[in-house]
Order: structure tokens, then C-alpha cells, then sequence
């Protein structure tokens, strides 16, 4: 009883974790490299739950090691898997008779879903639709559309990961599992490329510049070709440039350098010939 | 400004945007780079309109570029920062810009996998630290030693490139024939369509496939402009994800 009393259970502060969640945000990817990715990134955010819950230098030199392991995943998102293990780490240092190799088998079962999650909204959906908005105003000369997309943004990953951090910590191991069973994430996902697709078809018609330079003599008659095209169907050479470069990356399976070759060509055997101008 | 202090502040963004600068920023600095090295490069050359005009017209090519897996394309921090201000620093068109932005962001492909393959030397050096229980080693590995290799790979071609390179295309780019020039600017009016079309292979679904032409004729016969755009999307998916709920249950 008496020794139950001494052995205090450890617990992690509120600014302890937000010193890990800070470090890991801040730091994950200062040592990217082909061997071990965020690994390095990932101990050093651990070092500060890791100094907090272990004084045995035994204990330190294991819990450092087993974080150094390879590690990759969309960082913003990836935040729940630093605070699951935060709450594991506690587990460990409380309790003698837990496997710490739980820590690293939790770790690695999780990233590869949460980058796929976290690369598909983040740089599919979130990127595109503050880019399309911070180009449209800069192309104009605003210089809003550059700040606004960089604090738009950064809200976007502090604000999130900051929640899939404290969920991550309170909910344990049993937090992604939730959230991977419950269909929100295929829905959302789903909602939100009805809407980058509009803007996608926004975008090509403001963003690809491509006229016609053709010009026909009937007679006395000049005939341009791009007014008669801008009464008919406007913008219909961008929509056929976009889908030249969809055709050939998604039909053909192409790399984007190819399709950047053929855009080239293009672009000069076109003003060449003075179809394109 | 002198030549070399630009080089010099230019090759130190570049580097700083590329390895250095906290995660949480970088998502946006680094794949929006070159719209947000539109401002900084502006206020360095002293135009920021012209800047923007430049970072805006080099961003549409790199629009739809995904990096999964520690794996990229093309190297936005170059493409970006270096080719905005390599641009800007000779004076080209902005839509001509992409033509110099884009084989810099191609050949920071080097700079990007030399870092990667190098910095796994710090991890082992980590290691030791971990085992003689040496937390702040395996700290200092991470935010200082792993900046040794970005430095040489980012910083110092960098700072060639503007302080070398913009003397010599100024010079090279007398001699180019006009249609050449003409043809620059065609180009770099087609080649927003890759970044659109990548975008578009990502996101493509059949069903969805009207969405796309409503954004278009939204944007060609409105003139309704991105915000525009966004917001109908926008009630459009949500609306949507509403009809779809009442479906499942």
C-alpha cells in the first residue's frame, strides 16, 4: 500500500505536450533523408515527453532509440500519431509489465494511413483552393493573394494538427482506429472534389492562355479566326489544352515532363506556323 | 542593391524555404513558392507588382503538383524563389518567366535528392547519442547539423545562379529572335494546363465530371472570378454531402 502511494503516477503537463506537438510541427522534416524520413524529426519531438517521464538513463537511451526508427507521414495530420504516442510513452513509463514495442508497431500501422488522408486533403483539396484564390488576386498585382493564402494555410495547419494532436493524447491508441471506421473522412473527401472540380473548370478558363492567330483572306475580306471562336464557345482552345494534358497524363499514363515536351512543342511549332499567337 | 547582397539574400530565402523553415509554414511556403517568392522578390527588386505577376504566372504550372512519399516532381523552392528573382533580375515577361523557372525547378531535383541521400548521415550519428542517452545530441542533430548538406546544395548554386547567371542570360537573351520570344510567351500560356491537368487526373471522378464544366462556363461566360467559384463549389459539395447522408440512411 505504502509503496503504491511513493510511486507516483506520472503524467504528462499541458505544456510538456505542447512543447512535443510544437517541436513536431516546427521540426519533423529539418532532417528529411532518403533512410529514415521523419525519423530523426519524430525523436526529437519525443525527447520532451521522454525527459519528462523517465529518469533512469537505462529507460532514456531505449525510449531515444526506439524513436529514431523510419518513420513518413503527411506531417499536419500526422499529429494524432504524436499524441497516440505521447499517451503510450505514459502507459510505458507507468507501467512495468507493457511491451514498449507497442509504441513502434502503433507507430508504423498508422502512417501510412494518415498520409494518405492527410496528402489528399491537404495537397489535393486545401492547397488547390487557397492557391486558386492567392493567384487570381497576385495576377492582378494584389499583393493579398500571397498573404492571405500563407495565413490561410498556416491556420489550417496549426489549427488542425493542434486538435488531431490533443485528440490523438486523450483518445490513445483507439483514436485513428474511430476515425478511420466512421465513413466522415470518404464523405468529406468526396464533397470536396465537387468543389475543386468546379474550380478546376474555373481555372482553366482564367488561367491557360491560348489563342488563334489564324487569319483567312476571302476575297477582300480579312477573316480572324479567335473572334469568331470567343462568339461561339469562349476559351475553347484553353478547355483543349487542358484536356491534351489530361488525355496524355491520365488516359496514356505520360509523365508530367512528357506532357510539358508536347505543351512545348506545341507552343513553338504553333507560333511558328501562325496558328497559335 | 548590390548584385552580390541580392545573390546572397536570394540563395538565403531559397535555402531557408527549401530544409529550415518550421513545417507548420513550409506547407505553404514551399508549395506555394513561387506565388509567395512573388511578394518577397518584389519588395527585394523594389516591383512588387511586377513580382507578383511573375510568382502568380510560374505557381499556374506547379498548380497541381503532389508530392507523396518524400517523393517530388520538380523542386518548388527553385522553380519558386530562384526562378522568380531570376526572372525578375533580367526583366523578362512575366508569361515568359515559366521558361526559366522550369528548368530550375528540374534541376532542383539534384539539390533536393543530393540532401536526402546525404543528410542519413545524421541519423546515424543520432544514434549514438540515443545510446549513451544524450538528448541533447540527437536535439542538435536535427534542427543544426542536418542544415550542413541544404547549405551546399541549396545555398551555393543558388547564390551562382543570380550573382553568375543573370549577366549572362541578360546578354544571351540579346540575341534571341523575336518569334523565339513570341513563342516563349505561347508556351508559357499552354503550360498552365499540365499543373491543371495533374490536378485533374488526382481528382477525377466520372460522376463528377459536370462540375468541371459548370466551373468553366462559370468562369468563361460569367467572368465570374475564383472567390466566386469557390463559394458556389463550396454550397455545391456541401449540399451534396447532405443528399448523399439521407441516401445511406
Amino acid at each position: 500500500m505504502s509503496e503504491q502511494v511513493g510511486k507516483q503516477k506520472k503524467k504528462l503537463t499541458r505544456k510538456q505536450l505542447i512543447k512535443t506537438w510544437l517541436t513536431w510541427i516546427s521540426f519533423a522534416q529539418m532532417n528529411y533523408n532518403f533512410e529514415r524520413l521523419q525519423g530523426l524529426g519524430y525523436c526529437h519531438a519525443m525527447t520532451h515527453p521522454i525527459k519528462a517521464l523517465y529518469e533512469k538513463s537505462e529507460d532514456i537511451k531505449s525510449a531515444l532509440s526506439r524513436h529514431l526508427i523510419f518513420f513518413n507521414t503527411e506531417s499536419t495530420w500526422g499529429s494524432m500519431i504524436v499524441g497516440i504516442t505521447c499517451a503510450l510513452e505514459e502507459e510505458n513509463a507507468n507501467n512495468p509489465d507493457m511491451d514498449p514495442s507497442i509504441i513502434n508497431n502503433v507507430k508504423t500501422s498508422l502512417m501510412g494511413p494518415m498520409a494518405g488522408i492527410g496528402d489528399s486533403i491537404t495537397q489535393g483539396l486545401v492547397k488547390v483552393v487557397l492557391l486558386a484564390i492567392g493567384i487570381d488576386l497576385a495576377i492582378q498585382g494584389n499583393a493579398l493573394g500571397p498573404i492571405l493564402y500563407v495565413l490561410l494555410f498556416t491556420l489550417y495547419t496549426v489549427g488542425l494538427s493542434y486538435i488531431l494532436f490533443f485528440q490523438g493524447y486523450k483518445m490513445g491508441k483507439s483514436a485513428i482506429i474511430n476515425l478511420l471506421s466512421s465513413n466522415v473522412i470518404d464523405k468529406a473527401t468526396d464533397a470536396l472534389k465537387i468543389m475543386s472540380l468546379m474550380i478546376v473548370g474555373g481555372l482553366s478558363a482564367s488561367m491557360i492562355r491560348a489563342k488563334s492567330a489564324l487569319v483567312f483572306t476571302l476575297g477582300k475580306t480579312v477573316v480572324e479566326i479567335q473572334p469568331i471562336l470567343d462568339n461561339i464557345f469562349p476559351k475553347l482552345l484553353s478547355l483543349g489544352a487542358l484536356f491534351l494534358a489530361f488525355y496524355l497524363l491520365k488516359k496514356k499514363e505520360k509523365s508530367p515532363t512528357y506532357v510539358l515536351g508536347v505543351l512545348f512543342v506545341v507552343g513553338f511549332v504553333g507560333t511558328f506556323l501562325k496558328v497559335l499567337g | 542593391m548590390s548584385l552580390f547582397f541580392t545573390a546572397f539574400l536570394v540563395a538565403l530565402i531559397t535555402w531557408f524555404v527549401a530544409t529550415a523553415m518550421p513545417m507548420f509554414l513550409r506547407w505553404s511556403c514551399y508549395f506555394g513558392g513561387p506565388l509567395v517568392a512573388g511578394l518577397v522578390m518584389g519588395l527585394i527588386f523594389g516591383d512588387v507588382t511586377y513580382g507578383l505577376k511573375v510568382g502568380a504566372t510560374i505557381q499556374m504550372a506547379y498548380f497541381g503538383l503532389i508530392a507523396v512519399g518524400g517523393a517530388l516532381p520538380s523542386d518548388l523552392a527553385l522553380a519558386g524563389y530562384l526562378g522568380t528573382a531570376l526572372a525578375m533580375s533580367v526583366g523578362l515577361e512575366p508569361s515568359a518567366a515559366l521558361t526559366v523557372a522550369v528548368p530550375l525547378g528540374a534541376l532542383g531535383l539534384l539539390c533536393f535528392n543530393a540532401r536526402m541521400t546525404l543528410n542519413a548521415v545524421w541519423v546515424h550519428k543520432a544514434e549514438t547519442y540515443a545510446k549513451e542517452g544524450n538528448i541533447r545530441g540527437v536535439k542538435a542533430m536535427n534542427l543544426f547539423a542536418s542544415q550542413l548538406f541544404p547549405i551546399l546544395t541549396y545555398f551555393i548554386p543558388s547564390f551562382i545562379t543570380i550573382y553568375v547567371g543573370s549577366q549572362g542570360l541578360v546578354k544571351f537573351l540579346a540575341y534571341v529572335p523575336d518569334v523565339f520570344v513570341k513563342a516563349l510567351s505561347v508556351t508559357g500560356g499552354l503550360i498552365p494546363a499540365l499543373g491543371i491537368g495533374m490536378l485533374l487526373s488526382y481528382l477525377w471522378k466520372k460522376e463528377y465530371a459536370p462540375f468541371l464544366f459548370i466551373g468553366f462556363i462559370l468562369s468563361a461566360y460569367l467572368k465570374i472570378n475564383i472567390i466566386g467559384i469557390a463559394v458556389l463549389g463550396a454550397s455545391a459539395a456541401i449540399f451534396f454531402a447532405f443528399q448523399k447522408e439521407k441516401e445511406v440512411v
